[in-house]
């Protein structure tokens, strides 16, 4: 027996899984590894928490608190099979909502903002709109500056 | 009461049948939820869920299977999608905590204070509870119907509808893998 071997059988001997031959072999090899008797614990000790659980009880008066719920939801009218399927559509719904407000942007840029002429009034794009109204912004107040000057 | 009286009740919607259903499988229910998802109160809230699902399909029932092993079912598909949701909530809390840390807020709460001793029983627990919800699912369901729910293969071919030998197989790979996995949670194993 070395290691390897007991590494790859810990969880069958954790649980009596190995025949009375072999168990010889691994118990000895316990006995001259301190690596694989500590092993050994570790293991044992993480599957003695599935005893536990399986000792563990339902909590107390769970049965009252679920006839209780039982009642309530009976009592509740039951819900309108249209309204079911509304969940279903949601994200289709969003789809489209999304897809319609891509649309809608891109049309309402190309008409107002795109910077074409109409008739004989220009309709400059924001940024040229902006750019234009730093320039004379800024041209007044250079003027201003040189007058008090 | 036999099953097809309980089921012609619950069909009518007798409340002593139903009290009757409760009675009978309400632990079962609860216990099986726990096993999977570690949580009392979770299998509680899962367990309402599952006879509310009983109430509202039981004239579905078809008799091809016994009514106990409907109920382990309809409980398996509940818990497997309950570890669904949290596994995403998991992942939720975490971003959250990461984002938390970063604008400078403290990472995690603080826990109460334990005995070693019962401390390391809740670290073991958290270690075989997570290598098993790591385990595929066909894996996951028959090693804890096998090992906590002690059922016997058979049951669990019948409640998974599965051949013999395929849940001997998915036991017996689901403990090998369980086994890797804790392994690999030893560090003083390696490092010795």
């Amino acid at each position: 027996m070395d290691c390897e071997k007991f590494k790859s059988r810990v969880f069958d001997y954790c649980d009596q899984n190995v025949a009375p031959e072999e168990r010889d072999a691994f118990d000895r090899h316990l006995n001259e590894c301190r690596k694989c008797s500590m092993l050994y614990s570790r293991f044992s000790a993480v599957l003695a928490t599935i005893d536990d659980d399986q000792r563990a009880e339902a909590p107390a008066f769970a049965e009252i608190r679920m006839l209780a719920a039982i009642d309530r939801q009976m009592a509740l009218p039951e819900k309108n099979p249209r309204y079911r399927l509304i969940p279903a559509f949601r994200p289709l719904l969003v789809m489209m909502a999304l897809i319609m407000g891509i649309f809608i942007g891109w049309r309402f840029g190309m008409t107002r903002f795109a910077g074409e002429f109409h008739g004989d009034s220009y309709t400059g794009s924001i940024q040229e709109m902006k750019s234009e109204l730093f320039i004379t912004e800024f041209l007044d107040e250079e003027r201003l500056f040189s007058i008090d000057q | 009461m036999t099953d097809p009286e309980l089921l012609q009740g619950l069909i009518d919607g007798s409340p002593g049948a139903v009290k009757y259903l409760v009675s009978q499988y309400q632990k079962k229910v609860i216990k099986t939820a726990y096993y999977f998802l570690g949580n009392m109160d979770d299998a509680e809230d899962l367990s309402q869920e599952v006879f509310m699902e009983i109430l509202q399909s039981v004239k579905m029932f078809r008799n091809a299977s016994s009514l106990s092993t409907w109920i382990y079912r309809i409980t398996l598909n509940k818990s497997m999608n309950q570890l669904k949701k949290n596994r995403r909530k998991a992942m939720f809390y975490r971003i959250g905590e990461v984002l938390k840390t970063q604008s400078g807020g403290t990472p995690f709460a603080e826990e109460p204070s334990l005995s070693e001793q019962g401390c390391e029983v809740k670290e073991n627990r958290k270690l075989i509870h997570e290598a098993i919800i790591k385990l595929p699912e066909n894996q996951r369901i028959a090693f804890v119907l096998h090992r906590y729910d002690e059922k016997s293969y058979k049951e669990i071919a019948t409640i998974m509808n599965l051949s013999l030998s395929s849940v001997e197989s998915l036991i017996h790979r689901a403990r090998m893998n369980l086994q890797k996995k804790l392994i690999k949670q030893f560090p003083e194993y390696h490092n010795k």
